[in-house]
């Protein structure tokens, strides 16, 4: 049901009714390995390529996922899937093996809401009773699709991100137990003139303060309605201008938790190769099933707004000198019972 | 008439509005920036220790093999670049650069991991439309602009005629 102008509310509140994640050796090392259900201990997911290790972490998180929810891949109707590899190649091949009616979504690194919030409507119109929503990244088939060979000795600067090693699914049900998706809202691009590929952050942050307030106006709710408001992979520099963005309208983010996906997932002081933190579509997707909705189900938190950002640039565009549209989706979590 | 202005170059929120010249002055702002100093004091001190490693080796070719200093060059430069190889394939070199800069891009060694790293990545997709159609994927420029600036400085050389070795 629309609500707003980009907002849709889901009044049946479709279920997580399992979630899974899978991550690679570096995710395990920093501050939320307690929270993944399996980690490798190889970035090459005991695979020959790099594109086969990322459809790994899909296929084995996708098959998790369907444990956790009690659910046989049959019972699905529809699995949506993507990633960042040209013509998501992770999500289809993977699809293959999950053999449920597939439709396949890109959205950068905002790819887990995008069908996340996909997902819920199917369940929420009744064209659907279990859908399978997922997506993956790898660190170095995205340094190879988008940057330099992996082992390519360039210098990073200190604005560039780590693309994170995992992959993220979740079954949304009609009926079960979990936590609930009660809205979604719909980003629309914005691109204010950033080029450089290795400052991300800062060509995302426009987009995820528009769908935050376009949320906060569309729901009538404000920062204060929520325990947790995350985004999903601007790291240092895009959440500081995100919070900047957001004061500089009136949005105060002081009265909740305001975090980044990108932020959590590794310790920078620890891990100092991540530079500015994490990103890609793995990013805010083993955040959220992995991090997020465990502490949603233990009852720590009550309401969450996830808002994943994504970067749709190609390593033609930029080369082309194009600037970089970008994108971010919103979804309202809730648990089971809600304890304000 | 193009429309100067870009599609969706401005970021409306509910009482302000930003164009992309404003945005740029936060995104400046929040960025941290290149320490150019620095990175040029590491690159001085990693490049002079490749080139002082090279002479080492020039000098063990000249004192034991009785080289001259000139034929114990090529010796020299592959030493360089099989050194470069292995640390490439062990996963080290790029974690040197990222500390080093330039100072492990232009020497020798930086070129021979451009192709090795290449090489290795396109590996899975074949010899021929894998490794042998990418290894200069990253080189090739440096082949290029290099055969252009010796064209360039030769025609210098014919028009003023300088003296010195051909």
């Amino acid at each position: 049901m629309l609500k707003g102008s980009q907002t849709w509310e889901f009044p049946t509140k479709p279920i997580i009714i399992g979630a899974a994640t899978v991550v690679g050796p570096d995710e395990n090392a920093g501050p939320l390995s307690g929270d993944f259900d399996f980690s490798y201990d190889n970035l090459e997911i005991d695979e020959k390529t790099w594109e086969l290790a990322e459809r790994k972490l899909l296929e084995h998180a996708a098959a998790l996922a369907l444990v956790h929810g009690g659910i046989a891949k049959e019972d699905l109707q529809c699995f949506i899937g993507g990633d960042l590899m040209n013509q998501i190649i992770s999500a289809t091949f993977a699809a293959r093996r999950i053999s449920a009616p597939y439709l396949g979504v890109f959205g950068a690194c905002s790819t887990s809401m995008e069908s996340l919030a996909l997902a819920a409507l199917l369940v929420d119109s009744g064209n659907a009773i279990n859908v399978l929503a997922g997506t993956a990244s790898h660190n170095c088939t995205v340094e190879k699709q988008f940057r330099y060979p992996t082992e390519y000795g360039s210098q990073k600067p200190p604005t560039a991100q780590y693309t994170v090693t995992g992959s993220g699914c979740a079954v949304v049900s009609s009926k079960g137990t979990g936590p609930r998706i009660t809205h979604a809202t719909i980003g629309r691009i914005q691109d204010l003139g950033i080029k450089d590929p290795f400052n991300m952050g800062a060509a995302m942050a426009p987009a995820a303060a528009d769908t935050i307030i376009s949320h906060f106006r569309d729901t009538g709710r404000g920062p204060k309605d929520y325990d947790l408001i995350v985004t999903g992979d601007l790291a240092s520099v895009g959440h500081a201008i995100v919070k900047e963005l957001l004061d500089k309208d009136g949005v105060s983010m002081e009265q909740t938790e305001f975090g980044d996906c990108g932020l959590m997932i590794y310790s920078r002081e620890k891990q100092p190769f991540v530079i500015a933190g994490g990103s890609g579509c793995g990013c805010s997707a083993v955040v959220t099933y992995g991090h997020i909705l465990k502490k949603i189900k233990r009852g720590e938190l009550n309401r969450v707004l996830i808002i994943a950002t994504g970067a749709l640039l190609s390593p033609l565009s930029y080369q082309q000198g194009e600037s970089i549209p970008c994108i971010a989706h919103a979804v309202a979590l809730e648990s089971e019972e809600i304890r304000l | 008439m193009p429309n100067k202005s870009k599609p969706g170059s401005r970021l409306k929120m509910n009482s302000v509005l930003l164009t992309d010249q404003d945005y740029k002055q936060i995104a400046d702002k929040h960025s941290p920036k290149k320490n150019i100093w620095g990175n040029c004091l590491k690159a001085f001190l990693v490049g002079g220790f490749i080139c002082l490693i090279g002479q080492c080796i020039t000098q063990l070719f000249m004192t034991f093999a009785g080289m001259s200093s000139k034929e114990a060059g090529n010796p020299t430069v592959a030493i360089l670049i099989i050194i470069s190889v292995i640390l490439t394939s062990l996963g080290v070199y790029d974690k040197i650069s990222q500390w080093a800069g330039a100072g492990s891009a232009v020497p020798v060694t930086g070129f021979a991991n451009s192709m090795c790293s290449s090489a290795l990545e396109s590996r899975p997709e074949g010899l021929v439309l894998g490794v042998g159609a990418n290894m200069f994927k990253l080189a090739g420029s440096v082949i290029v602009f290099g055969v252009v600036a010796a064209f360039v400085v030769g025609v210098i050389h014919v028009i003023f005629g300088l003296g010195g070795a051909h």
